[in-house]
């Protein structure tokens, strides 16, 4: 066994080395300190924080954690998929290397190198003391506590990479192992809220926080507070390698029946096709105009019928009822009625010759129905949006402070969620639709077909975007329900103020930077593009990290911007001087990053051309 | 330059000459007893033979062609993979494109299709220059790659339609091109399947079925039968029997010599970037050989007939094939007509089997065509 182990462990740190791409994520950590470095001294020489020292530790601990947390969704989780996926699983138990040996050989140099990208920084951080603010202990104990959740995430990745048949799969089991506590937790407060003080859900409550990953928040603010003195080693580090340690022996466990059976995509797509070819978008849009007037028809006569069940005036139902009674209908009655109406409409198996789009179309339509899921997939996600809104409304209305109900409240909650939902739904299905290509070798047959290579890019952004619409409509309404109490702050703004250039500026504040998060979100489009089309697994999160890193540029230039406060102030006695100088820093730090931004997107884009056209004429 | 109409003896058509057997099949210049090793040829060397390149008087205008390729050279990085190759393809023929492994093929069929563009010289197709009426030229062109390009998890009439819908065929056409296609392929039956659950033959007619939906005229087939087994190849190569016969050029590169062989009109033959060979294969076939002989098979030993067919006078040499009951009679210079040596034969009453011409196979030539070693 050991010499399989030891194989396996020699492949895959010669493998690590020779991947630029590990070499560029170091350089790219080692990139983001050096910023954080230079971001510390501004502040300390304008004056904004008072310990350099620890600020400088702060941003490398926080830095840390989100590599740790994005790292762990994309580097554990192909560990034994990637296997699978190549179809070498079966050889590997062939060549007599039994689970235990695999699951060593190939965690263990994804283990090793995460513990040595960490323990390099170990003498890096020292610098922290010298500047001041920081004390040894501390980032004895943050390194300690990070050793920890590296050996929780590994074993996390493991098992879902042990149980899913790919590495997207792997890293979404792990996204939800992420996400179920802090949910759980949440739901538990609300239960705590409501009345009930079981000395089991507040242990309960605990357990959870110290299982999960929510864990290292709570202990890293606690080291990073002033006069930390405990002792490095606690019960989170235990909890953490103590769920490693369960986690892969469940690994272990489950391994042979996970793995025994190979895995085809005649076997799962057979399945999928059945669902698949039944429902389609008429189906859906069919199915969708009748159970519309019927959530209006409930969000109007649910105070009603709930004043009738409980002999309640219907102006004392809360309305958080009625919202999260509007998205239940969503969420159960829309599939119920897809399914009555494709029973009805009896669609056959396959779809008949003429159903896809024509011309430039026809690239899009395959896109929509084959990487984004077609009908089915979009009413999953009409389905996943209407629950979390309901959630949210549950939330809002369990914690609000009793004041009423406000709508403005669930609006900023949708257009968040759905903002940021939607643009990772954006870049992981036109990023997704890119690695297919190069994955089955089919850029060759595209790149000859009459259409363009920018049409087919075009075309996939397109659906992506189309496979956006329920994530759009909860950003939408979320808009919409912001949209008073914003208009009211502008009308606001408009009368307080003059009609000089500065107030002008005021007014296109907002304007200026929903600019720059579109484009934000479309670099981050364009950086998940590129990555598909240059590694194999994690390209999401890859960019997800790229664009922090870019936001940490764009914390430099904010900076910039500080320090020209401090000019500013030297205009103080004058004060058309200082209208001028605010006005310049608000206009200055805003044109430097829509730019930047403009530059890297034209940039990307032609990259991401040659890149499709190199791999077309490769495969 | 390609030429479809071979010379052959004064009063033996060719395709008789590979027929007149014991009634099995039996392809011109198989024989018993080519072996693995005898393939090899006896003084290879460093240096191949050198081969008569294509001389610019004997190419036709590019209009009159279906590829026509001149002086092209490309190169990646350091590694010249293409070097002032030119060669033509005559419409409505079947032409097989030949090389060891890194020899330039897949290179040469990606410029054709305008997956890559020349570097140096021109590549036309039906007169249309690959570098600036790329989008004429694929319309043109149906190119299969040497892997399955398909989207798996498609019915293959999703496949189809797909494809049909993004070259901007209307309802109608759609229809019918995709059942036409369904029908040469024979895959009708399998419509509503998923690729992903054929074989590999299936798929490969799938793709196949896919490369004919734009009606192309000119067909870039890099092994289409790699993988394949003997009857998916044997169907394939009927398709292709088919597809000529309806007019398309068929420009396929591929490692299987004898079937090229047997189903080629004419051959190029490319090494280390360089074109060794280009023109019929009867040419080639026929090519270094300074006698005409036959070959004929008689039942079980026969001891006197060496003796008695050295005693005819269209008779220059006999030599007994080894391990077979076939014989290679030279003929004599002046008597090289098939009719009039079959005709002396069974005058000396022996019973024969089979008679043929007896021509060197194409993997002969190949071998003394090409260097030794891995390239």
């Amino acid at each position: 066994m050991l010499r399989g182990t030891m194989a396996l462990m020699i492949r895959g740190l010669r493998f690590d080395c020779r991947r630029w791409q590990m070499h560029a994520l170091r350089f790219l950590l080692v990139a983001i300190f050096l910023f954080t470095l230079v971001i510390s001294w501004i502040e300390y020489v304008v004056s904004i924080g008072t310990s350099p020292g620890l600020s400088f530790f702060s941003y490398i601990t926080y830095t840390n954690f989100a590599f740790i947390t994005l790292g762990g969704m994309s580097f554990f989780t192909s560990a034994i998929t990637e296997e699978k996926e190549e179809q070498t699983l079966g050889l590997l138990k062939m060549a007599g290397v039994n689970p235990l040996g695999i699951l060593l050989g190939k965690l263990g140099p994804r283990l090793a190198n995460a513990l040595l990208l960490l323990a390099i920084q170990f003498p890096f951080v020292q610098l922290a003391v010298t500047l001041g603010g920081v004390h040894h202990r501390q980032i004895q104990a943050v390194y300690v506590t990070f050793a920890g959740f590296i050996f929780l995430m590994a074993g996390l990745g493991l098992l879902a990479s042990v149980v899913a048949r790919r590495t997207r799969g792997a890293a979404l089991m792990v996204s939800a192992a992420i996400m179920i506590p802090l949910i759980t937790q949440m739901v538990m407060a609300i239960f705590g809220r409501s009345g009930s003080s079981h000395p089991l859900l507040t242990e309960a409550r605990e357990a959870i926080v110290w299982i999960s990953i929510w864990s290292v928040v709570e202990r890293l603010s606690a080291i990073l507070s002033l006069g930390f003195d405990d002792s490095p080693l606690q019960l989170q580090f235990y909890c953490h390698l103590g769920g490693a340690a369960a986690l892969f022996l469940t690994s272990w466990f489950i391994f042979e029946p996970c793995t025994r059976q190979p895995h085809t995509d005649a076997e799962s797509g057979q399945i999928s096709r059945q669902v698949r070819s039944r429902i389609r978008l008429r189906t859906l849009g069919l199915a969708i105009l009748i159970v519309l007037p019927l959530a209006v028809i409930v969000f109007v006569a649910y105070p009603s019928a709930r004043a009738a069940l409980t002999g309640q005036q219907p102006s004392f139902v809360p309305v958080y009822e009625s919202v999260a009674a509007v998205t239940l209908v969503l969420a159960l009655g829309l599939p119920l009625i897809t399914i009555l109406v494709a029973a009805v409409k009896r669609q056959s198996v396959g779809r008949d010759i003429g159903e896809c789009w024509t011309n430039n179309w026809s690239l899009v339509w395959k896109d929509l129905h084959f990487v984004s899921g077609g009908a089915v997939g979009l009413l999953n996600r009409i389905i996943l949006y209407s629950l979390m809104t309901g959630v949210i409304a549950g939330l809002i209305g369990f914690f609000g402070n009793g004041a009423g109900w406000d709508w403005s409240l669930l609006g900023g909650w949708m257009l968040g969620v759905g903002l940021f939902a939607g643009t990772l739904e954006l870049a992981s299905n036109v990023g997704r639709g890119l690695r297919t290509e190069v994955q089955w070798q089919t850029l060759s047959t595209l790149a000859l077909l009459p259409q363009s290579i920018r049409a087919m890019l075009w075309s996939k952004l397109l659906s992506g975007l189309l496979a956006l619409i329920p994530a759009a409509t909860m950003t939408l309404i979320g808009f919409l329900l912001l949209l008073p109490p914003m208009a009211e702050a502008i009308v606001e703004q408009i009368e307080r103020t003059g009609s000089g250039f500065s107030d002008m500026i005021g007014l296109l504040y907002l304007p200026m930077m929903i600019t720059l998060l579109i484009l934000e979100i479309l670099l981050f489009v364009e950086l998940t593009a590129f990555f598909a089309l240059t590694i194999r697994w994690g390209y999401v999160v890859l960019a997800l990290i790229c664009t922090y890193f870019m936001n940490t540029v764009g914390g430099f230039a904010w900076s910039m911007f500080m320090i020209l406060v401090s000019v500013g102030r030297l205009g103080q006695g004058n004060p058309a001087g200082a209208a001028f100088y605010t006005q310049l820093m608000i206009l200055a730090p805003w044109i430097v990053a829509t730019g930047i931004c403009v530059a890297l997107l034209i940039a990307l884009y032609h990259a991401i051309e040659s890149r499709v056209r190199h791999l077309a004429s490769q495969s | 330059m390609t030429d479809s109409t071979p010379d052959l003896p004064a009063d033996l058509p060719a395709d008789e000459a590979s027929e007149v057997t014991d009634g099995a099949y039996r392809p011109a210049g198989e024989s018993s007893e080519v072996t693995e090793t005898g393939y090899l040829p006896a003084e290879t060397t460093a240096d191949p033979p050198p081969v008569a390149a294509v001389a610019p008087s004997d190419l036709l205008p590019p209009e009159d062609v279906a590829i026509d390729i001149r002086n092209l050279s490309h190169r990646f990085r350091n590694h010249l993979a293409v070097d002032r190759v030119t060669f033509q393809v005559t419409p409505c023929s079947l032409h097989g494109f030949v090389g060891p492994n890194g020899a330039g093929k897949t290179t040469v069929l990606k410029l054709i299709c305008t997956l890559l563009q020349p570097q140096t010289g021109a590549v036309r197709v039906h007169g249309k220059d690959v570098s600036r009426d790329t989008k004429a030229v694929r319309r043109l062109i149906g190119f299969m790659p040497d892997h399955f390009s398909m989207y798996r998890q498609m019915t293959v009439t999703e496949y189809l339609d797909f494809f049909a819908a993004a070259y901007g065929l209307g309802l109608a056409d759609r229809r019918r091109v995709i059942g036409d296609v369904l029908a040469l392929t024979d895959m009708d039956g399998r419509r509503d399947s998923l690729i992903s659950g054929l074989s590999r033959g299936m798929q490969q007619r799938v793709s196949l079925a896919r490369v004919l939906v734009n009606d192309p005229d000119l067909l870039l087939l890099d092994e289409p039968a790699s993988g394949l087994d003997p009857r998916a190849r044997i169907e394939l190569m009927e398709i292709l029997r088919a597809l000529r016969q309806m007019g398309k050029t068929i420009f396929i590169s591929s490692h299987i010599l004898s079937e090229l062989a047997e189903l080629c009109d004419s051959v190029t033959i490319i090494d280390r970037g360089q074109i060794r060979y280009s023109g019929s294969m009867r040419n080639l076939l026929e090519q270094e050989s300074d006698t005409t002989a036959f070959r004929i098979k008689v039942p079980g030993d026969q001891p006197r007939i060496e003796n008695a067919l050295l005693g005819l006078d269209e008779v220059a040499a006999v030599t007994r094939i080894e391990d077979s009951d076939d014989y290679r009679i030279e003929c004599a210079p002046g008597s090289e007509s098939a009719n009039r040596l079959l005709a002396a034969v069974l005058e000396l009453d022996i019973p024969i089997e089979g008679f043929q011409k007896d021509l060197r196979h194409l993997n002969d030539a190949f071998m003394d065509l090409t260097e030794q070693g891995v390239r």
